[in-house]
């Protein structure tokens, strides 16, 4: 009984920083609205498919946005020594990075499965917005992440009453649950209970749009869709180069991003045997394994509105 | 493995139900599953759908009450899962599986009263087969079960015609996420394994349950 006692007292003193955190934000950014018009008419009239998948891929822009951004920033190490390590345990601590990276894979994927839709249903999605997440240390930015998710999970509760074709409600489903799976561990890792309530708490379109806003600080005139046109373009170097040792770096820092948000990268080794230690860096090292011959790389790059480009790299061993 | 091959293969992962249970409990299952799917091609109606939410509830909330009267806070401490969790983590665990467990009884109340307002008739609980032999087979257990709990209200959600009755499946499926996420986490798997949550059917789901029913009323 302790146990829980502590735990409601816990959950009390982060509802207090949610909201500080959201003030520091909303005196440092214009609000800016992440929906269509018709939309935030306090859901007068019930919103179309259409403008229920922009207004969840509007959620996704900027949750995937905040991840592409937050995780490069941040080491194996920072997690082993942060503050929850020795409270979580060795165990989970070791795990938070991995979790952290799913979670934006998860978001990135999120992006691109919405767009699908969207286009599937002959509509343009919308664009990523420019964002301002404010955050000091690992441990901002992870109760920021834990905001965010929550309010995910909060948005997909309140919209999926909006969705009536079976495919995509049960689509949007398995988007709310994925959501929630991220919540949950957000909030354990920062010390809130992972599941407060029986039932999460649906919330209106309005109230989701309001919640974001501060985070927002300007979108795109609505209609253009960089991610079906490019604009994102992978650039993988060396082309045909030589080497004569058997380890060399590859170089991946020339490639362009849409929106002018960082990149995320992915080298593949496509011929030869070689390989990558870190093969999600811009400019990864290689160890050609195979001794003499050519050697072929692929780098896919994916900008923060889920638009990929690939690219190849190729290296003549001319060694043993 | 049953003979049978009628269950499908996450079936066979199952811990918690005995082997000698399983095979007579598939009968049982099979009759509970009738009664919930109106035979074969006729979509279920909103009623049906809230009866077989019900059901896995009431096997949810059966679980954990038992399960937490049998181990103390004590012997949850002592299991393995328990070992690379941190002191606060692990003091937590107790209280973490008492809140899901009134989660569950929770959902039981609220899915009884809704079929209520219907003007139906709720489905009553079964008898259950749970293996606490140890404490670790009730937390493995429990991670399965709230794992498939997700995967099927997702299967089902495309279903409900009532907008009202989406939004409230929606806000216990991400509650069943939630747990799922944690107790993921307690065994050092990922949070959340896909970027899409898996979804299952209704017979899927229900072949799943088989091994726990021990016997249902009729």
């Amino acid at each position: 009984m302790n146990n829980i006692r502590s735990i409601t007292q816990k959950d009390t003193s982060r509802r207090g920083f949610f909201t500080r955190a959201a003030v520091t934000a909303a005196s440092g950014a214009i609000a800016a609205t992440l929906v269509p018009r018709t939309l935030n008419a306090q859901n007068a009239v019930a919103p179309t498919e259409v403008q229920v998948l922009q207004f969840a891929l509007g959620l996704e822009h900027l949750e995937a946005a905040f991840y592409v951004q937050g995780v490069p920033r941040y080491a194996a190490a920072d997690f082993t020594n942060a503050a929850f390590a020795p409270i979580l345990g060795s165990g989970i601590s070791a795990k938070v990075l991995d979790n952290l990276k799913a979670i934006r894979d998860h978001e990135v994927a999120h992006v691109a499965a919405l767009q699908a839709a969207i286009r599937g249903l002959g509509a343009v999605p919308v664009a990523a917005c420019t964002y301002t997440f404010q955050y000091n240390n690992l441990t901002e930015f992870l109760i920021l992440a834990a905001v965010l998710e929550n309010t995910g999970v909060m948005a997909y509760d309140g919209a999926v009453q909006y969705l009536t074709t079976p495919a995509l409600l049960t689509a949007g489903a398995s988007i709310a649950t994925v959501e929630a799976r991220h919540a949950s561990f957000l909030n354990l890792i920062t010390e809130a209970i992972p599941f407060p309530s029986a039932f999460d708490m649906p919330k209106t379109v309005a109230e989701i749009s309001a919640a974001t806003a501060p985070f927002i600080v300007s979108c795109p005139a609505p209609g253009t869709d960089p991610g079906a046109g490019g604009g994102t373009k992978a650039v993988a170097n060396p082309k045909n180069g030589t080497t004569a040792v058997n380890i060399v770096t590859l170089d991946g820092s020339a490639s362009t991003s849409a929106d002018g948000k960082p990149l995320t990268y992915s080298w593949a080794v496509t011929q030869g045997i070689a390989s990558l230690s870190f093969p999600n860096v811009a400019r990864p090292e290689v160890q050609l394994q195979g001794g003499f011959g050519t050697y072929e790389f692929e780098l896919t790059v994916t900008d923060s509105t889920g638009g990929t480009s690939k690219d190849r790299a190729s290296i003549l061993n001319t060694g043993r | 493995m049953p003979e049978s091959g009628i269950m499908p293969s996450e079936a066979t992962a199952m811990p918690g139900a005995s082997g000698a249970a399983r095979t007579a409990v598939i009968i049982g299952a099979g009759v509970l599953g009738a009664g919930l799917l109106r035979g074969q091609g006729t979509a279920p109606n909103d009623i049906d759908i809230l009866n077989y939410a019900l059901t896995l509830e009431h096997l949810e909330a059966a679980f954990y009450n038992q399960g937490l009267r049998q181990f103390s806070n004590l012997e949850i401490g002592r299991a393995a899962f328990a070992q690379p969790l941190g002191e606060t983590a692990s003091n937590e665990l107790y209280a973490y599986l008492s809140l899901i467990r009134s989660h569950e009884n929770a959902h039981v109340r609220t899915l009884q009263s809704t079929l209520r307002s219907f003007g139906a008739t709720p489905v009553a609980a079964c008898r259950y087969n749970f293996d606490f032999s140890t404490v670790d087979t009730f937390l493995n257990t429990a991670r399965v079960l709230e794992n498939t709990g997700v995967m099927a209200y997702n299967g089902a959600l495309g279903l409900i015609r009532s907008p009202r009755l989406r939004t409230a499946a929606a806000t216990i499926a991400t509650v069943e996420a939630r747990h799922a996420a944690y107790l993921n986490v307690l065994s050092g798997n990922l949070a959340a394994p896909d970027a899409f949550d898996p979804t299952k059917t209704m017979q899927e789901i229900l072949a799943i349950a088989a091994p726990f029913l021990a016997a249902c009323p009729a």
